[in-house]
């Protein structure tokens, strides 16, 4: 089983998109996707028409809190464990643990026969709750904007992993919400990928499809007609697979 | 997808009718819908059936699905649905129905229209709370016979969901039902799966005239010969020509054995006219034991050496078409048919009062016992005069005596204890084989040298034709002697004490019953 956080300290950034419609994607080539919305706005929980409802213990103490509310999505072998408002005291709950950074780890250890893949799409902060992210999550997706204050952030991130001894090839980020026709998204999108190596290739443009998922509240890939975004997050999916060893019948 | 719970729909309710009710309740949404064609098919004595299998083709593929549960096993694409073995995939349960299938062709039995639709019951939030299918199914062009079923699978974290909707279900007159599978549904369509057997199975009482007990014999035997007419003709495979051959036999062989029970010039005519029946179908039966065993014939012969081996099954598969066209011709006669029709009439003519035998009139069991032990006796004499050095011919009139002894221990089983007959049987079959392969071989020998000079060369060569098929058969000589080193030891296993223990027991002349 591999546990992907989708991460940035940046609200707004794509970071929900991103889990919703990769989670599909995975789960759509036979991966048995859990996607853990842990951010009290509970945007994942919406777009996947569920109602917020988990408690915090689910992810404090494992097992059968976390059973208790994992819910089937629409789309076979995709499960969801919704957020819920109190999620807010997540990052306190797992500070009053015996071990406050490794709590997540040792509850997702839990379901590791249940999945393949799990992924975590966390709140815009970096509190207990972001370190216990940092601590389970294999990899972290870090969709970043191309514009002079996202490129400060995720340098603060990677200095962050630095002084806390993380390995910060961890950090995978891509270009989101890429606008080709601003000339800064061009010029930071050819110098940035030359300082940090381990950026993938494949950038997500601004697409109006995304913005419909709200609308619709589906995954933009699983959208009939339009087509686009799943070509754009197909791509990025197989670059991602490849980066942190996913292959089918894992 | 696997739906879990199964309802049945009444058949007042109709499908289209339970689906606008339901939408009133329950937000509903269409995710898949399919409608297919599908012909089950099985060999004439399903053997898929009795396998376990039931198996279906459509215009796109061929399904194999196991018979209690009804569920998919495997399935493979294909345009033309499959007849024989050798069109079945090498992989998943194939293999297993290949082997379950020998010779035998699969044929259509039922055709179905199966309509097929998925749907996601959903919430306030459109959100999909239950899987349900509905799912009909008539024969093809009776869609007023359709049968519909509703599946509900329940989604995880939507247990009450689900607990409600097949509550609703419920009050709305449908029934819960297992999982039906298959055997249902060939009853329904008029099937009684599993029932043909070419196997003598009669029920006798001891009490029996035998004249009485002979008709049961016969009848079954002519019900055989005339169940695989229809595939016979058709040359739907080669068993149906074989069970109506081997049912001709058998009743040429009790005509020959049970003596004195009709009268002898009516019995001599009755086998004579069978004889004529058998004759008929000789030359069909050899070429199509040949062409069954093509593969095996190549594969004693060296690579190089199979175009000229092949030469021959090629002439003999020409060869069948001819004779079978003669074949046909003959079984349209008047004279054909008349043996049948009169052998039927006579089986089922009243019983006369006064049997037309001296022994027809006695009961079945003693004149059993008695043909039996003359037929044991004759086996146990002729095998042991049997040395090296007796001619081929002798072992060919002691494997006729066998089979004549099979026939009567199979005709009369049902007089007997079952598990010892068995037992007799099987040992019987031991020393049987030993002299079927014997006679096998000789056969082939003998057919191949008649062939040797009319087998058209062709590209192939004169020379290479006999090249190959000597090589061929030097490869059956050498067998045919292994086969006849094994003879005695077979033999001197069936002659043995606990058979004859056996037949005593079974068959030796009993104080009892008071008939003579
Ligand atoms: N590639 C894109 N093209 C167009 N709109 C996008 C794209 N990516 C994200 N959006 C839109 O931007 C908004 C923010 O996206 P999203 O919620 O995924 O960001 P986030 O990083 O999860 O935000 P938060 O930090 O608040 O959780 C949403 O309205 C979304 O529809
Ligand atoms: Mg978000």
């Amino acid at each position: 089983m591999k546990i992907l956080a989708i991460y940035n300290i940046k609200g707004g950034v794509g970071k929900t998109v991103t889990a919703v419609n990769l989670a599909h994607l995975a789960a759509s080539q036979g991966f048995r996707t859990l996607v853990c919305d842990l951010d009290p706005q509970s945007a994942t929980t919406f777009y996947f028409r569920v109602k917020p409802k988990a408690k915090v213990k689910s992810l404090i103490e494992g097992g059968k809190f976390l059973d208790r509310y994992i819910k089937e999505t629409d789309y076979p072998g995709l499960d969801l464990l919704p957020a819920d408002f109190s999620f807010r005291n997540l990052d306190i709950a797992f500070a009053e643990t015996p071990k406050p950074n490794k709590r997540l780890r040792a509850t997702l250890k839990g379901v590791r026969d249940d999945y393949d893949l799990v992924l975590l799409d966390c709140p815009p902060n970096l509190t207990k709750l972001t370190e216990n992210v940092f601590h389970a999550a294999d990899y972290l997706v870090h969709p970043t904007i191309p514009t002079t204050l996202s490129t400060r952030t995720l340098i603060r991130l990677v200095e962050f992993f630095r002084d806390e001894g993380l390995d910060e090839r961890r950090i995978l980020p891509f270009f989101s919400m890429v606008e080709k026709r601003k000339s800064l998204h061009r010029e930071l999108m050819a110098s940035l990928p030359r300082e940090m190596p381990g950026f993938l290739q494949t950038p997500v443009p601004y697409l109006s499809e995304i913005e419909r998922m709200g609308v619709y509240r589906e995954p933009a890939t699983a959208f009939k007609g339009q087509k686009y975004a799943a070509r754009v997050y197909g791509a990025l999916w197989e670059e991602l697979c490849q980066r942190v060893g996913l292959t089918e019948n894992t | 997808m696997n739906f879990i719970t199964r309802f049945q729909l009444p058949l007042a309710i109709d499908r289209a009718a339970f689906l606008d009710k339901l939408g009133e309740h329950f937000g509903l949404t269409t995710e898949d819908e399919q409608s297919e064609v599908r012909t089950y098919t099985d060999c004439f004595d399903w053997r898929l059936y009795k396998s376990g299998f039931a198996c279906y083709a459509t215009s796109k593929k061929c399904v194999l699905e196991d018979l209690e549960s009804g569920e998919v096993t495997t399935s493979f694409s294909c345009r033309k649905p499959p007849r024989f073995k050798e069109e079945l995939p090498e992989e998943g349960a194939w293999p297993a129905v290949a082997d379950a299938m020998e010779m035998r062709a699969l044929l259509p039995l039922v055709t179905l229209r199966v309509n097929h639709a998925e749907y996601a019951v959903r919430n306030e939030d459109r959100k999909a709370v239950v899987r349900m299918a509905v799912r009909e199914e008539y024969p093809e062009g009776e869609a007023a016979a359709a049968r519909c079923s509703v599946y509900l699978k329940p989604m995880r974290g939507y247990e009450s969901e689900f607990a409600a909707l097949s509550g609703y279900l419920q009050t709305e007159g449908l029934t819960p039902k297992e999982n039906a599978g298959h055997k249902k549904m060939f009853r329904r369509m008029g099937y009684d799966p599993g029932t043909y057997s070419s196997k003598v199975n009669v029920k006798l009482s001891p009490e029996m005239r035998t004249d009485e007990a002979a008709r049961v014999i016969f009848k079954q035997l002519i019900g055989v010969m005339r169940v695989n007419m229809d595939g016979l003709r058709q040359d739907l495979d080669t068993e149906f020509l074989h069970d109506f051959r081997v049912s001709v036999r058998r009743t040429r062989s009790a005509l020959s054995q049970i003596k004195g029970i009709f009268d002898d010039s009516f019995t001599r005519k009755a086998k004579d006219d069978f004889g004529y029946v058998g004759r008929l179908t000789n030359f069909m039966r050899d070429a199509d034991v040949y062409l069954l065993a093509r593969d095996a014939y190549l594969s004693m012969v060296p690579e190089h050496r199979r175009k000229g081996v092949d030469a021959f099954f090629q002439h003999l598969r020409r060869r069948r078409v001819t004779e079978r066209k003669r074949m046909l011709a003959e079984m349209d006669s008047e004279r054909f048919n008349k043996v049948l029709d009169d052998w039927e009439a006579f089986l089922d003519s009243p019983l006369p009062e006064k049997p037309a035998g001296p022994d027809g009139g006695r009961p079945v069991l003693a004149q059993a016992s008695k043909f039996i032990r003359k037929r044991y006796r004759q086996v146990i004499q002729d095998g042991l005069a049997i040395d090296d050095a007796t001619p081929d011919e002798e072992l060919h009139e002691l494997r006729i005596d066998c089979k004549k002894l099979r026939y009567l221990l199979e005709f009369f089983i049902s007089l007997y204890p079952t598990d010892k007959m068995k037992l007799l049987i099987g040992n019987l079959k031991k020393l049987q084989e030993n002299l079927g392969d014997f006679n096998d071989l000789c056969v082939q020998a003998e057919t191949l040298q008649h062939y040797l000079d009319k087998i058209p060369a062709g590209r192939v060569g004169r020379g290479e034709v006999h090249i190959s098929i000597g090589f061929l058969m030097g490869v059956l000589y050498s067998r045919q002697l292994e086969v006849r080193r094994q003879f005695h030891e077979k033999f001197t296993q069936f002659a043995g004490e606990e058979n004859r223990l056996l037949f005593a027991e079974l068959f030796g002349a009993k104080k009892t019953g008071g008939s003579h």
